[in-house]
């Protein structure tokens, strides 16, 4: 039975088709200070524009998962509440287990995916969004990470998960990065100044998905620009007089 | 112009001749032919459907319709000249049409029943007739029809993604004109905003004004806007543009009416969200509020529109009585094609193709319409959600795993939350309907959706169903919810169908049955008033068959 493995209050009983985003956050000595006062508003802020906007509320699910001098699972899945705002994160050792916090976070993913077959929820294909400043360090901590590039690698070429591979700053290994995500050219570089444009970008980007039916591959290649040539209104309307004859 | 049919003892009339030319000089000449001669005028139920969906929407510019049909009705019904067809889909009609000697069809070439010769290619046995301003033009096959006078193809506008290159952007504070500047309005308040523009407040009171952000004017889309705005459409449940917007001489949107309400999918979102936002509703105002989607949507077919991007989003909903369609500047008008669409909602035979690169069909939309329909019945919930199923939805879709059974025999595969019993409480034919639909892939079309959930409906009003448990809006579950209690006098099948106003009585249902429930049980009763109501075309010609019609 589905109550056995899975609560169906975490679900909710929303018919909306979701999409779970697990984010894994870099919070080694080096996010210390700013970078990581930054991190937390620009979350603060993705949650308030996911509950501002009517499609993503019920449709957006997230977990938060952090990797400093350990791995730790910061938010589940389902338990965003009013009363329950988003854990402040913090930063504190000099640890960066990237390959068991990816590999914890696509634990998460795939029980998530579980939970929703189980109780016949419909579901986009989950996100993970990895935010680090450096590069893998600590015990068997390359050999994880290899770990985590398979395992990523392999879910993303059969289009069951998006890679969102972010990297903060001049310290990050981004050859290592890249290798996460074999549809990304390059993984996304920002200075942790940016953090509110990154995640404006990821809202705006789940809001696409949810409420335009943007194809996920479309996500790997975002322009603001709009395509096609700019002209002026006399050239413009002169179309149109054509289209009519 | 008429006396190119005139031989004819018999005409098939199709409800657009009345839409498009009531109040026209042609349907004057029309209506003095219709009076003078003796022929006998055939419509199917459709027509009356239709005609009914246009009266429902209270559109000032129907007026000229309303006054046709009670004119000619006047003339044709007290020489029993008027005969009603009991077909409503197209080569149903068409079949029963070829059984009448020396007929002729009279239809328009932008109305639905056209569309439908031209994907549904019925044989003909008789001489097809296309009513134009200019006068008429006869066919004696679709095919014909389809050589002589194709349909129109893909204006050249869809594939260019020029934009306007000026820096002119409206907000607030700002006046934005029409093209010839005889109107103004005053933009007063942001209301929303989104990836295309930003909605705003007007100093006209409940017009408001949409303003798209640089880039955003395609000529596809001015195009589609000043053909829209030229509709004329004035119904209340439309916010379709009314008025091209400039500022400093440059396009950047339309005005349209302020919708009221929230966004449909956020009432149809599973139990929590309908019973907090509608607490008293019952499955009447669930089959009310399909009923008038379904009908705006066949209203826009009748001109030439096909909404394209149909999901609950895309309406808003204040009571059951009252839905308005929104996002309407995406909607396909003649040959200027709907660029969008969603993989929940449309047809998997488009998936893969490039929205802009075709026009789409009537027959592309029959899709969406049954996706509504078992969407608003389920309360938000996707046909193709399953529990224990594949990996992607896409899955599930392209596989047609359905996971209702006509006869109950597995329900493992239904999602949990009540949802077998809203299948088992619904009326055998929308259950059939969408089963052939979603496990089959069959099509129906629209305005056979429409006249099933009308039936529905009717049963809902005359408490032909026996359980009261059909009457909520989720059966048989212990939400707190509204329930309708039965009169004797009107579950002995009366075939009264008069109103009630249901008695609500908030109810909490702990001691639901937890067995298999025996589907005959809730199932109306046969209504031998309504088996009678329908007449093949040999014995339409009854007297009076549409007093009180129209």
């Amino acid at each position: 039975m589905a109550e056995d493995n899975f609560s169906a209050s975490d679900f909710g009983s929303s018919t909306k088709r979701r999409l779970p985003i697990c984010f894994a956050l870099d919070t080694s000595g080096s996010m210390m200070g700013n970078p990581i006062k930054q991190l937390n508003m620009g979350l603060q802020n993705f949650m308030a524009s996911i509950k501002a906007n009517d499609e993503t509320r019920s449709s957006t699910d997230i977990a938060i998962i952090t990797f400093g001098s350990k791995v730790d699972i910061v938010m589940p899945f389902g338990k965003i509440s009013k009363e329950r705002g988003l854990p402040e994160i913090s930063a504190s050792t000099t640890l960066t287990p990237i390959g068991e916090g990816i590999i914890t976070a696509l634990e998460l993913l795939n029980a998530r995916k579980e939970g929703y077959k189980e109780f016949g929820i419909k579901y986009y294909q989950p996100w993970l969004v990895v935010i680090t400043d450096g590069a893998p360090q600590g015990p068997n901590a390359m050999k994880n990470m290899e770990l985590a590039i398979a395992a990523c690698n392999e879910l993303e070429k059969n289009d069951k998960l998006v890679v969102f591979n972010i990297g903060v700053g001049s310290g990050v290994d981004f050859d290592i990065l890249k290798r996460l995500s074999v549809k990304r050219e390059a993984p996304i570089s920002v200075n942790s100044a940016d953090f509110g444009k990154l995640f404006e970008f990821l809202g705006s980007s789940s809001s696409s998905i949810v409420s335009s039916g943007m194809n996920d591959d479309a996500l790997y290649n975002m322009t603001a620009e709009p395509e096609g040539e700019a002209v002026d209104v006399d050239d413009f309307m002169k179309f149109m007089d054509e289209d009519d004859k | 112009m008429f006396e190119v049919i005139s031989q004819y003892g018999a005409v098939a009339l199709d409800y657009s001749v009345i839409s498009e030319f009531a109040g026209t000089p042609v349907f004057d000449e029309f209506t003095e032919w219709i009076m003078t001669s003796s022929i006998d005028v055939y419509v199917s139920k459709t027509f009356k459907t239709l005609h009914y969906c246009s009266v429902y929407q209270t559109d000032v510019k129907n007026s000229d319709v309303n006054i046709a049909m009670k004119n000619i009705c006047s003339f044709l019904l007290p020489d029993h000249r008027l005969h009603l067809v009991q077909e409503i889909e197209t080569c149903a009609f068409i079949d029963k049409v070829n059984a009448v000697p020396d007929c002729v069809i009279l239809t328009t070439r932008k109305g639905i029943f056209t569309k439908r010769l031209y994907e549904k290619q019925p044989e003909l046995k008789c001489v097809l007739a296309i009513l134009c301003s200019d006068g008429i033009r006869t066919f004696g096959s679709v095919r014909d029809l389809a050589d002589q006078l194709p349909l129109p193809a893909l204006s050249r506008l869809a594939g260019n993604n020029t934009h306007i290159d000026s820096s002119a952007i409206a907000s607030v504070m700002d006046v934005v004109k029409t093209a010839d500047g005889s109107m103004s309005f005053e933009l007063v308040k942001r209301l929303s905003g989104g990836a295309e523009g930003m909605v705003f407040l007007t100093d006209q009171r409940n017009i408001v004004a949409k303003i798209y952000h640089k880039g955003v004017i395609t000529p596809l889309r001015w195009a589609k806007l000043k053909k829209l705005s030229e509709l004329g459409i004035n119904g209340e449940g439309f916010c379709l543009p009314r008025q091209l917007l400039y500022f400093q001489n440059v396009p950047v949107g339309y005005t349209m009416t302020l919708g009221r309400g929230v966004t449909l999918g956020n009432v149809f979102d599973g139990p929590d969200a309908l019973l907090e936002q509608f607490p008293k509703w019952t499955r009447l105002d669930v089959v009310d509020t399909l009923l008038s989607l379904i009908e705006k949507y066949l209203y826009l077919h009748m001109h030439d529109v096909i909404a394209g991007d149909i999901q609950l989003k895309n309406a808003l909903i204040y009571s059951s009585s009252s839905v308005y369609l929104i996002d309407m500047d995406s909607v396909q008008i003649s040959n200027l094609p709907c660029p969008v669409g969603t993989e929940e909602f449309t047809d998997p035979r488009l998936w893969g193709r490039n929205f802009s690169g075709f026009v789409r069909t009537l027959g592309d939309e029959d899709y969406s319409i049954a996706m509504l329909v078992f969407s608003v019945l389920f309360c938000g919930l996707h046909p193709y959600a399953t529990r224990r199923g594949a990996e992607t939805l896409r899955e599930e879709i392209i596989n047609r795993n359905f996971p209702y059974t006509l006869d109950n025999s597995e329900e493992e595969h239904i999602p949990l939350g009540g949802y077998n019993q809203i299948w088992r409480f619904l009326p055998e034919s929308i259950r059939v309907m969408l089963y052939e639909t979603f496990r089959n892939g069959k099509v129906y079309e629209a305005i056979e959706w429409l006249d099933a959930v009308l039936s529905y409906k009717e049963q809902l009003m005359g408490q032909k169903i026996d359980s009261p448990e059909a009457y909520k809006v989720f059966p048989l579950s212990d939400y707190d919810q509204a329930s309708v209690v039965l009169t004797a006098a009107q579950t002995a099948g009366s075939g009264s169908y008069e109103p009630l106003k249901p008695r609500y009585v908030k109810k909490t249902f702990t001691n639901a049955p937890s067995g298999k429930y025996v589907p005959k049980d809730f199932r109306p009763q046969d209504n031998e008033e309504q088996k009678n109501a329908v007449t093949d075309v040999e014995n339409t010609s009854k007297k009076g068959k549409f007093l009180g019609l129209f």
